[in-house]
C-alpha cells in the first residue's frame, strides 16, 4: 500500500484529461487492439499482495501490514512487482485473480529499477498462466490508451484507463536547478538515475504498486510505480523492456549487479556549452578521485566516443550504460580542463545501494545498522567498520547506559573486542538468558563525531508491557451514580442535591442493603455530599473508596419524598480492566488479559463464560491476519477452550503440537461468535 | 545595708548591662538556620532522584509512545522503601477532574515503568519495583531491588499529624548539573481536610513535611483543579494536599508488611 509519491504537482489544467480514453485504436502491424484484449490478456494474471512489513521506529522493530499489485510472468509462480511493495517484507501472500491465495517468497529485489520478483509457493507441479513484458515499447506514443490493473487500496482485480502524457518522463521541473534534481534521485528516486518513466493518467492509488499498465494490443508495456499524491492524474511505469532485463536476471541470479565508476555527469542545459558533459560529482576516495577526476572538468569522449549530453533526459541511458558494464571493466575518460585536454583511465566497482541491514538488539534497546560503503560516505567515516546505532528505546539500556547511547553513534568495540561487521556486534552483544533480569554491565566503544568515548550499558530484557502497578486495596459499594446539582434537583423537583443511583451491581453491598436505581444518595455517615458537576462522582466515590470496612458504612437515602438512613457493608473493590494482568503473546503479537468483573456485568457473561480478553492486536502479526480484533473474548484456539490466561498459552502449545496447518480461533464480539482462522505461525514460509 | 543594697542593685544592673552588650556583640543564635543545617544534616541524604518510562497507550494498534521522566523520593526505610506521589506512576491521576470536565471525558491512560533509583554521591542506578500505592490519597510506595546497606531514611513511625498554621519544612534536592545538592525550604500547614478523607492543605508537592525538630508530619501531593480546557489556559488551580504524619505511619506498617512479601 505504501505507493511511493512524488512531490505534488498541482496543475489544475489537466482536470478532465484522460477521462474519455480512446476506445479503440488502429491495428498496429495487425493485431487488433481493444480494451477487452487488453484486459483478457493481462488481468487473469494478475495478483493482489499482501505484506507483512518489519520497520524499526525508536529502536524496535514493527509489525504491520501493506499491499501491492503483481504479474505473474512464469508458469512457475514468479511474480514481478516494485522493490517499495516487498521493502521489509517479512512474509508475502498472493490473491489470484481466481480467487486462490497462496504464500509467497521473495526471489530477489532491486532498489535502484524499484522492481522485484516474489515466487508463488505452490504444491509440486502447480503451473500458473502468465503475462509477458513488451520487448520493446519504442512504438508507444502519447495519447495511446492504456489500462492499469491492480489492487487500489486494497481492491483487487481493479481496471483504470487512461492515456500515455510522455513516454521518456524524467520528474525534473522546468524550474528546477539539474543539481537538486539530481540530489533527490540520491535521496528517494533511485530509479530515475538510470531510467526514465512512462508517464500516464490511468488512475492508480496505494496498493496499485508493481501491477502491470497494458496497451490495448494487450502488452504489458510498463510496471506502475509512482503516482500523485494528491490523486490527480499522474502517474508513472517503469517501461516494460527494462522491467523485463531486470526480473529476468533477478529470476537468475537473485540480484542485479552494476558497475561504480564513482562519478556522475549533467547535462550541458544552461551552461551555454554545446557538447559532452559535464561531471558533477566524485565520490570520496573512489577511483575517479584517485584518477584526478574533479567536479566541472567537461567530459569529451568516453572511450574515444564522444559524448553529447544536452539535455537531462539523456543522462539516465548514459549512466545506465556506465553501470552496465562489467565490475573491474576500466573506461578511459577524454576530458577538457580549463582549456586542458587530457585523458584519464577509470575502472569499477561493484556499485552497492543496498540499504542497510537494519536489526533490533532488543537487550540493549537499540536497533543497529550495518556501515555500507554508502553509509560511511553519507556520514564522512573513513572505514565500514563496526555498526551505526539507528534508533533507541525511551528508557531502554543503551538509552540509561552511561553516558547514553545515542542515534549516530558508531559502536566500534563490545568489552574491548572489536566490532568489524553486523554479525560480529550481533554475536559479541550476545543474549539474556530467560526470565533473566539484567546482564552483565559491559562497555562499548562509541564513535560519537571523531570522539572515542566509553559507555557502560546493563542489558536488560524488552518489557512489552508495563507492568500493572499494584495498589492498596480500596473499599466498594456496588452501585453507579450520577451527580444531580442543585440546579438539576430544582428541576426535578427534589428537595436537595446528592448523587442519583444509576445502577445496582448483583452481589454487591448496595443490592445487600437495598439501594435501588433512583435513589438520591444525600449524606454519608454525618456529611452531606454535593457533587460540584454534571461530570463529577469523585465527592462520593473518594468517601467510599476510602471507608473503613470493619464498620457499617452509613448513607442518607432520599428515595421518593421518603428519607432514610441505609447502612452498607463495604467490600473490596473488584479489579478493573486497567488493574489487571496483561500478557503479550510474541507468536501472535497480540496481547491478553483476564475477564473482570466489571466484564462479565458490560457483556452480560454467565459467571460460568471462560476466556481471555484481546487487550491488544498488532496487525501485521498473525492475530492481526487472523483478524483478531481489540475487544474480542478469545474462548477457544484449535479445539482447546481457553479459560484463563496460562489457558491460552497450552491451548495454543496444544494447537502447535497437532501441527496443523491453519490455527483457529473462536472468539465472542458483541453479540457474534466467529470462527477465525490464520496460516498456522509454525507453518511459516520464509 | 539600704547601700549595699543599693550597690548589689547597681552591680546587678551593670552585670545585666554588660551581659546583654556582650550577648549582642557575639551575634544572636539564628534558630532558623539551626533548623536548616539539622534538617539537612538528618534529611539531606534520604532524598533521591527517580527516573522512569512513560508509556502512553496508544489506540488501534499502533505502537505506544514513550517518554522518559525524572522526579525525587524520600527514603523512608534502611533498606531502600522510597515514599513517592502516585502521579509519579500513573501522570494523569492529577488530571483526571480536568479531563472529565472537558471533551468526551476519557482520560488516556499513562503509566511509568523502568524506574531506577539514583542515591545522592552514587552515579549507578539501582533498579527499583513499585510496591503498592494509593491513587486516592496520591502516594506511592517504591522498593530498590539492591539497595546497600543502612541507608538513611525518615522514620515514618515517629510521623504525627501536623496542626493548622504550623510552619513545615522539607528537604529536596536541585538539578543535576549541581549534583543534586540538598536544600531546605519552608512553608506552613494552610487548612485540613475531612472529606471524602482526612489530609491537610499545603503546598511544596512531592516532598516530604518536617516540624522544626525534624519530626516527619505529612507527604505533600499535587493537586490540580479545574472546569476549563487546560491548554486554553482556562481556569484551573493547583494546590497541594498533605497525607497527614500519622495517616502515614499508619499506612508505613501496612506497607513494610508488603514490601517483605
Amino acid at each position: 500500500m505504501r505507493m511511493q509519491f512524488f512531490k505534488a504537482v498541482l496543475t489544475a489544467t489537466l482536470l478532465g484529461a484522460g477521462a474519455n480514453p480512446a476506445l479503440a485504436l488502429e491495428p498496429i502491424a495487425g493485431i487488433p487492439a481493444s480494451m477487452a484484449i487488453a484486459r483478457d490478456a493481462v488481468l487473469p494474471h494478475v495478483v493482489s499482495i499482501l505484506v507483512v512489513r518489519e520497520d524499526f521506529s525508536g529502536g524496535e522493530a514493527r509489525l504491520s501490514l501493506s499491499g501491492g499489485t503483481g504479474t505473474i510472468i512464469s508458469a512457475e509462480g514468479h511474480i514481478a512487482t516494485n522493490a517499495h511493495v516487498t521493502e521489509n517484507g517479512q512474509r508475502f501472500r498472493v490473491v489470484l485473480n481466481d480467487q486462490r491465495e497462496f504464500p509467497a517468497k521473495l526471489i530477489g529485489t532491486d532498489a535502484v529499477s524499484d522492481l522485484a520478483v516474489l515466487k508463488i509457493v505452490a504444491p509440486a507441479g502447480t503451473v500458473f498462466g502468465y503475462a509477458s513484458f513488451a520487448a520493446s515499447v519504442q512504438d508507444l506514443k502519447p495519447g495511446e490508451t492504456v489500462l492499469a490493473m491492480g489492487a487500489p487500496w486494497g481492491m483487487r482485480d481493479s481496471v483504470s484507463a487512461g492515456v500515455i502524457n510522455n513516454v521518456n518522463r524524467l520528474m525534473v521541473s522546468l524550474f528546477e536547478d539539474e543539481a537538486d534534481y539530481e540530489q533527490s534521485l540520491n535521496e528517494s528516486q533511485a530509479t530515475a538515475r538510470y531510467y526514465a518513466w512512462i508517464q500516464h493518467d490511468a488512475s492508480i492509488s496505494p496498493g496499485n504498486s508493481g501491477g502491470p499498465l497494458v496497451d490495448l494490443r494487450g502488452r504489458i508495456v510498463g510496471v506502475n510505480t509512482r503516482g500523485n499524491v494528491f490523486g490527480g492524474d499522474m502517474a508513472f511505469s517503469i517501461p516494460a523492456p527494462i522491467a523485463k532485463n531486470v526480473v529476468e536476471t533477478l529470476i537468475a541470479k537473485g540480484q542485479v549487479t552494476r558497475s561504480d565508476f564513482g562519478f556522475g555527469v549533467r547535462s550541458l542545459r544552461g551552461t551555454g556549452l554545446t557538447s559532452g558533459a559535464l561531471i558533477s560529482d566524485v565520490d570520496r576516495g573512489s577511483a575517479a578521485e584517485k584518477a584526478g577526476l574533479k567536479p566541472g572538468d567537461r567530459l569529451l569522449k568516453l572511450d574515444s566516443i564522444a559524448v553529447n549530453l544536452t539535455e537531462p533526459e539523456e543522462i539516465p541511458s548514459f549512466r545506465r550504460g556506465l553501470t552496465e558494464r562489467a565490475v573491474g571493466a576500466t573506461v578511459t575518460l577524454d576530458i577538457e580542463r580549463a582549456g586542458k585536454a587530457m585523458a584519464l583511465k577509470i575502472a569499477s566497482v561493484v556499485q552497492n545501494d543496498a540499504k542497510p541491514r537494519e536489526v533490533e538488539v532488543p537487550h540493549f534497546g537499540i536497533s543497529v545498522i550495518e556501515v555500507t560503503t554508502n553509509v560511511a560516505r553519507a556520514r564522512y567515516l573513513a572505514t565500514t567498520d563496526g555498526v551505526l546505532v539507528q534508533g533507541m528505546r525511551t528508557g531502554g539500556p543503551a538509552a540509561t547506559a552511561q553516558p547514553s547511547v545515542l542515534a549516530g553513534d558508531r559502536i566500534t568495540h563490545v568489552n574491548g573486542v572489536a566490532v568489524k561487521t553486523l554479525a560480529d556486534f550481533v554475536r559479541l552483544s550476545g543474549s539474556l538468558p530467560e526470565g533473566a533480569e539484567s546482564g552483565a554491565p559491559l562497555t562499548l566503544t562509541l564513535d560519537r563525531r571523531g570522539q572515542n568515548l566509553l559507555a557502560l550499558l546493563t542489558p536488560a530484557p524488552k518489557r512489552l508491557i508495563p507492568p500493572v502497578n499494584p495498589e492498596l486495596d480500596k473499599s466498594w459499594a456496588g452501585w453507579e451514580v450520577q451527580p444531580v446539582p442543585v440546579t438539576l434537583a430544582t428541576e426535578l423537583k427534589l428537595p436537595e442535591g446528592g448523587f442519583r443511583v444509576t445502577r445496582v451491581y448483583p452481589g454487591g453491598p448496595a443490592l445487600a442493603a437495598g439501594v435501588r436505581v433512583g435513589d438520591l444518595i444525600t449524606a454519608t455517615g454525618a456529611n452531606p455530599v454535593k457533587p460540584s458537576g454534571l461530570k463529577e462522582t469523585s465527592a462520593l466515590d473518594l468517601r467510599v473508596r476510602n471507608a473503613e470496612r470493619s464498620a457499617p458504612f452509613a448513607v442518607t437515602i432520599l428515595r421518593g419524598a421518603q428519607k432514610m438512613q441505609v447502612n452498607l457493608t463495604l467490600t473490596e473493590e473488584p479489579k478493573p480492566a486497567e488493574k489487571t494482568e496483561r500478557r503479550w503473546n510474541e507468536r501472535l503479537s497480540i496481547t491478553l488479559r483476564a475477564i473482570t468483573f466489571y466484564d462479565r456485568i458490560e457483556r452480560q457473561l454467565k459467571d460460568s463464560q471462560h476466556g481471555v480478553i484481546l487487550e491488544r492486536v498488532e496487525n501485521g502479526g498473525y492475530g492481526g491476519l487472523a483478524h483478531l480484533r481489540e475487544g474480542d473474548l478469545l474462548v477457544r484456539v484449535g479445539q482447546t477452550a481457553v479459560k484463563d490466561l496460562p489457558g491460552f498459552e497450552l491451548a495454543l502449545s496444544v494447537a502447535e503440537k497437532s501441527g496443523v496447518d491453519k490455527l483457529s480461533f473462536l472468539v465472542m464480539r458483541g453479540s457474534e461468535t466467529r470462527l477465525l482462522f490464520v496460516d498456522a505461525p509454525w507453518r511459516e514460509v520464509k | 545595708m539600704r547601700n549595699f543594697l543599693k550597690l548589689n542593685s547597681l552591680v546587678a544592673l551593670l552585670a545585666l548591662l554588660s551581659a546583654n552588650v556582650g550577648f549582642a556583640q557575639q551575634a544572636a543564635p539564628d534558630v532558623e538556620a539551626q533548623t536548616y543545617q539539622r534538617l539537612l544534616a538528618s534529611y539531606g541524604r534520604t532524598v533521591v532522584t527517580v527516573s522512569y518510562v512513560l508509556s502512553f497507550d496508544a489506540a488501534g494498534g499502533a505502537a505506544d509512545q514513550r517518554a522518559q521522566g525524572e522526579t525525587e523520593a524520600t527514603l523512608v526505610s534502611s533498606d531502600g522503601l522510597l515514599l513517592v506521589p502516585s502521579a509519579v506512576l500513573n501522570p494523569t491521576d492529577m488530571f483526571q477532574k480536568v479531563y472529565r470536565n472537558q471533551g468526551d471525558g476519557q482520560v488516556p491512560n499513562m503509566r511509568s515503568s523502568e524506574i531506577k533509583v539514583r542515591l545522592p554521591g552514587s552515579d549507578q542506578p539501582l533498579e527499583a519495583t513499585v510496591v503498592t500505592q494509593d491513587r486516592d490519597l496520591g502516594v506511592a510506595w517504591l522498593k530498590i531491588k539492591s539497595p546497600p546497606k543502612n541507608l538513611p531514611f525518615v522514620d515514618l513511625a515517629k510521623a504525627i499529624d501536623p496542626n493548622v498554621g504550623q510552619r513545615a519544612y522539607v528537604v529536596g534536592v536541585i538539578a543535576e548539573e549541581f549534583d543534586y545538592a540538598p536544600f531546605v525550604d519552608e512553608t506552613r500547614i494552610q487548612g485540613k481536610i475531612e472529606v471524602p478523607y482526612k489530609a491537610f492543605i499545603s503546598d511544596q508537592p512531592g516532598k516530604m513535611l518536617f516540624a522544626s525538630d525534624g519530626t516527619p508530619i505529612g507527604f505533600a501531593v499535587l493537586r490540580i483543579d479545574g472546569t476549563s480546557n487546560m491548554s486554553a489556559g482556562g481556569n484551573y488551580r493547583m494546590f497541594a494536599t498533605v497525607v497527614g504524619g500519622a495517616r502515614l505511619k499508619e499506612l508505613d506498617q501496612r506497607v513494610r508488611a508488603l514490601s517483605k512479601k
